[in-house]
């Protein structure tokens, strides 16, 4: 099992946070009001007070299943969805649940193009998202924190419980595989390849011994970015 | 907030909304369909039935009222929307929203991809009593099904309806079969099957219908009013109760009807 790579919110931040989503319902209750007809000229502000919520959302959810996502393509969609009903949840985790609920339901649509379609710049290829979110979780879960949020090889072996050579073996391993399938496929911006974390075969032992964590390709030991 | 991101957030609300109007015009049509009281057993697929008709058609008014405002408001505003196609202008929306053919026909236009519009036309070209447009959109809706296991009870019956029109019996039973095959639950498939065997069944085929009929339905078919079905005028099916005093006699015994013998009487 991975653990949750997140604090939960203080109560000041639960409070303040709570207060922010009483504001954004405002603002779509209002959008809501407006006649049909002349609702396009209010989008805008209604998606300055909702895109936040959706992103973070959004972040949640690929964080808690390690899923590539067009984030910028999921956000214009959910953002859509949540404008066109008559009422958004009295609460913001129960939003939040609702958006994941979303993005599930689309990605196990095979007729969905969510998870198949190229994201904007910067973000991952369709097929690498077809790859990466058809991985075991578990797999996923070892890419998406090594390579996508950069922790280092110790903080991917507490967070997964898996001792860190085998972490770093099967980081390769796995990458390997995606690689071999598609040997075209490019690293998305800020991406950090497996390339071995623990150093060539011959010092795996030799590196291990001295640090379990901390091989020669390991330079970034401070978490995500 | 990036002009890009608020324009490909324009254009997938718009899609949304548009799509939310080719499902409330769907929804309208079977609704409209379901209140026509013309002899015609209409069984559409629950999925299609509004929950609150009010609102339904509140709703309909209103997304209709938004496309159009939306569609204006981007053609003015954006010429790009970052990867959503902008859907073509609506048409009028239909005035009588309790007549089913325009609306099944506004519903086709704004969902040409889905062959539940395309079998709700057909649907109604046919209680229209036009089996040259029902057929036009029973091949629309054969290529729109495929490979849709959900959709091909409702294609399969509205290939027997049309096998019956053009006389085809063998194809008739066929496709009857078939679609109860699928659903022995469904009332409608269960009733069609046996109208179609009592047009032009042998009596052991009649029978063998009637006991699939009560058996299958397992009692929800008894929720179908059968008996104004089987006597629906200027058909197969009522020509042959008239005709054939034996055969009337068989299916008022299986079906219970009792001493009234509505069907030989």
């Amino acid at each position: 099992m991975v653990s949750e790579p997140t604090t939960p919110p203080s109560v000041s931040q639960r409070r303040q946070l709570e207060q922010e989503w009483q504001a954004a319902l405002a603002v779509f209750r209002a959008f809501r009001s407006v006649p049909p007809a002349r609702r396009f000229h209010h989008l805008g502000l209604v998606f300055e007070s909702l895109s936040h919520w959706i992103e973070r959302a959004i972040r949640t959810v690929a964080l808690r299943h390690f899923l590539l996502l067009p984030s910028e393509m999921v956000l214009a969609r959910i953002f859509a969805k949540a404008a066109r009903r008559r009422e958004l949840h009295p609460g913001h985790e129960a939003f939040a649940l609702w958006v994941e609920s979303l993005i599930l339901r689309d990605l196990a649509d095979p007729t969905d193009e969510l998870g198949a379609v190229n994201g904007a710049a910067g973000e991952p290829s369709a097929r690498l998202q077809l790859h990466f979110n058809g991985l075991p979780y578990r797999e996923r879960a070892l890419l998406y924190l090594y390579m996508v949020e950069r922790y280092s090889l110790r903080e991917v072996a507490d967070r997964t419980g898996m001792p860190a050579a085998e972490a770093a073996a099967q980081l390769n391993r796995v990458w390997d595989r995606i690689a071999h399938d598609d040997p075209g496929v490019q690293l998305p911006l800020g991406w950090r390849a497996p390339d071995n974390p623990l150093g060539p075969p011959k010092s795996d032992t030799a590196g291990l011994r001295e640090d379990p964590a901390e091989g020669p390709h390991e330079t970034d030991a401070e978490g995500p970015r | 907030m990036s002009r890009a991101a608020l324009l490909r957030a324009a254009g997938a609300y718009a899609e949304e909304t548009f799509r939310e109007l080719g499902v409330r015009t769907l929804q309208a049509a079977v609704y409209a369909g379901l209140r026509r009281r013309d002899g015609y057993l209409y069984s559409p697929d629950p999925r299609l039935l509004p929950r609150d008709p009010d609102e339904l058609h509140r709703g309909l008014r209103e997304a209709w009222a938004e496309c159009r405002g939306l569609r204006a408001g981007i053609a003015a505003h954006a010429s790009d929307l970052h990867g959503f196609a902008l859907p073509p202008a609506p048409g009028p929306l239909p005035a009588d929203l309790s007549e089913p053919l325009p609306l099944a026909r506004f519903a086709a236009v704004l969902r040409p991809k889905d062959p539940y519009a395309r079998l709700t036309l057909l649907t109604n070209w046919l209680r229209a009593g036009d089996p040259r447009r029902a057929r036009v959109e029973l091949a629309h809706a054969v290529a729109l099904a495929r490979g849709r296991a959900d959709c091909r009870p409702e294609v399969l019956k509205a290939q027997a309806a049309l096998a019956e029109l053009g006389g085809d019996v063998e194809a008739t039973l066929f496709h009857a079969a078939e679609a109860f095959v699928l659903q022995p639950w469904e009332p409608m498939a269960a009733a069609n099957l046996l109208c179609y065997t009592v047009a032009a069944g042998s009596p052991a085929q009649v029978a063998d219908a009637l006991r699939r009929y009560r058996r299958g339905a397992r009692g929800a078919a008894a929720a179908v009013p059968v008996l104004p079905y089987l006597r629906r005028r200027a058909t197969r099916c009522a020509a042959r109760l008239v005709q054939d005093p034996e055969m009337a006699a068989l299916v008022d015994r299986e079906l219970a009807f009792g001493a009234a013998a509505p069907l030989a009487s």
